[in-house]
């Protein structure tokens, strides 16, 4: 027998083991004086080290389901034992209410008390007078609370993160860029055009277009049914509206 | 102080801190109650359940592999819990006001009688299945899961499911068995009626 499947055949016994001893099935499914005697005919073979392990593996698998066996014998003579497909068919073939009855027949309850003893009352007082109100409790590690505040390009501009002059000149790209598509096409899909690198570039851009549809260079035109959203030439509505468009993380070529 | 009343103050000592309330779980441990009324503690034991009995109340001792017999030995004992427990079993009516609903038992009478006639353990999935044979998808999961948390099953890393410390304690097992085995199927249920 080549050395390969002598291998697979002590590799196919300890499955076999592991799965009889990992459920709840028969232990006497296996037949243990045959596996010792596949075994013992395959022991002088062994030279490595990991072969005898795995021989070691076999064996020490093989005595627990022999441990296991005795249990098997034993649970059977005791009062216990039931045949699982009788139990079963007995559960099928009752109802509830009967099955309940059943229950509360050999149901033995436990005793306890529910009741809150002096101490721990003493406990809760103490700790319900030292509790700060809810206002001040965190206070101390997250600092005051403040409400949310909107930066527009106006502040930016004052806190010197972005100068006039060079957002006049993004403007100007991006819009030369979204020219140089209208030649090609009469409308151009919006999440394809603002995509950048990153988020921040992403970001940027879809805020550069809101200058330059805001200052009537080109319109937003939306499918609500097929969730497309297109830059365009000119709007078809009569009068401006203002629209909001969330974009948060990358999720393939539209980010949101 | 006499003899007689030092025992009498030890009984109430134990069954104080028997019944007391505890995080995890119901019942005091054997060292416990030796470290609160000291080593005799198994004798007063003995005379709380005579007392208990008069009102139809036993403790049961369970250690590491189910209940204790009086031969157990000292080590035995202490790592062992006790419990308070009804000595009769209730009906299905007198046990309804517990929380548990004609179906809450069905299920349990289920679970339980599989697990034990599969030695005391199966996998989760089988033991859903046999669930929906009598009660709705959406009940069987939920059951399932409370029963885990109140300790009537026991959810194994292995995705299989075995009896739980509360079953152990409250559930007289061959009379569950007996009991199932002993109901009248459907059919000559209705024959007789």
């Amino acid at each position: 027998m080549p050395s390969d499947e002598k291998i697979e055949k002590v590799l196919r016994i300890v499955d076999a083991l592991r799965t009889v001893i990992g459920s709840s099935s028969d232990p006497f499914n296996v037949d243990v004086k045959a596996q010792i005697e596949a075994l013992r005919k395959l022991l002088p073979e062994w030279k490595e080290l990991g072969e005898i392990l795995m021989d070691v593996e076999a064996l020490n698998l093989l005595s627990r389901v022999v441990e296991l066996q005795e249990k098997w014998v034993r649970y059977q003579a005791s009062s216990l034992y039931v045949d699982p497909l009788l139990v079963e068919l007995k559960i099928i073939a009752s109802t509830p209410e009967k099955l309940a009855g059943v229950f509360a027949g050999s149901w033995h309850p436990i005793l306890k008390v529910e009741q809150v003893s002096q101490s721990e009352l003493m406990r809760a007082i103490n700790y319900w007078n030292t509790l700060l109100p809810w206002g001040e409790r965190f206070r101390e590690e997250f600092g005051q609370e403040r409400g949310l505040a909107t930066l527009d390009t106006m502040n930016l501009v004052e806190m010197k993160i972005l100068t006039e002059e060079e957002l006049n000149r993004k403007i100007e790209e991006v819009y030369r860029e979204l020219a140089s598509m209208f030649e090609l096409q009469e409308k151009v899909d919006y999440w394809k055009f603002i995509s950048g690198k990153n988020l921040n570039e992403t970001v940027a851009r879809a805020v550069i277009l809101s200058h330059v549809i805001s200052s009537g260079l080109a319109s937003l035109e939306i499918k609500p049914l097929e969730e497309n959203i297109f830059i365009v030439k000119h709007t078809v509505d009569k009068y401006p509206k203002s629209m909001a468009i969330a974009i948060s993380s990358p999720r393939g070529e539209k980010e949101r | 102080m006499s003899e007689e009343a030092e025992v009498a103050i030890k009984v109430k000592k134990v069954l104080q801190v028997i019944l007391t309330p505890k995080a995890r779980a119901p019942g005091a441990k054997g060292w416990e109650l030796k470290r609160t009324i000291g080593k005799d503690y198994y004798s007063i034991i003995q005379v709380l359940g005579t007392e208990l009995d008069k009102l139809g109340l036993v403790i049961k001792v369970v250690g590491e592999t189910g209940e204790l017999s009086p031969q157990a030995t000292t080590e035995q004992l202490d790592d062992a819990r006790y419990y308070i427990i009804f000595k009769e079993p209730l009906s299905t009516r007198e046990a309804s006001p517990s929380g548990m609903s004609i179906d809450d038992m069905a299920a349990l009478a289920i679970i339980l009688s599989y697990l034990t006639s599969k030695r005391g353990k199966a996998p989760a999935k089988e033991v859903e299945r046999m669930l929906k044979e009598k009660l709705p998808k959406w009940k069987v999961e939920w059951n399932m899961r409370r029963f885990v948390r109140k300790g009537y099953l026991m959810h194994n890393e292995d995705d299989t499911l075995s009896i739980g410390w509360r079953s152990i304690v409250e559930v007289d097992f061959k009379s569950l068995l007996t009991f199932l085995l002993a109901t009248p199927p459907k059919e000559q249920e209705t024959s007789e009626s």
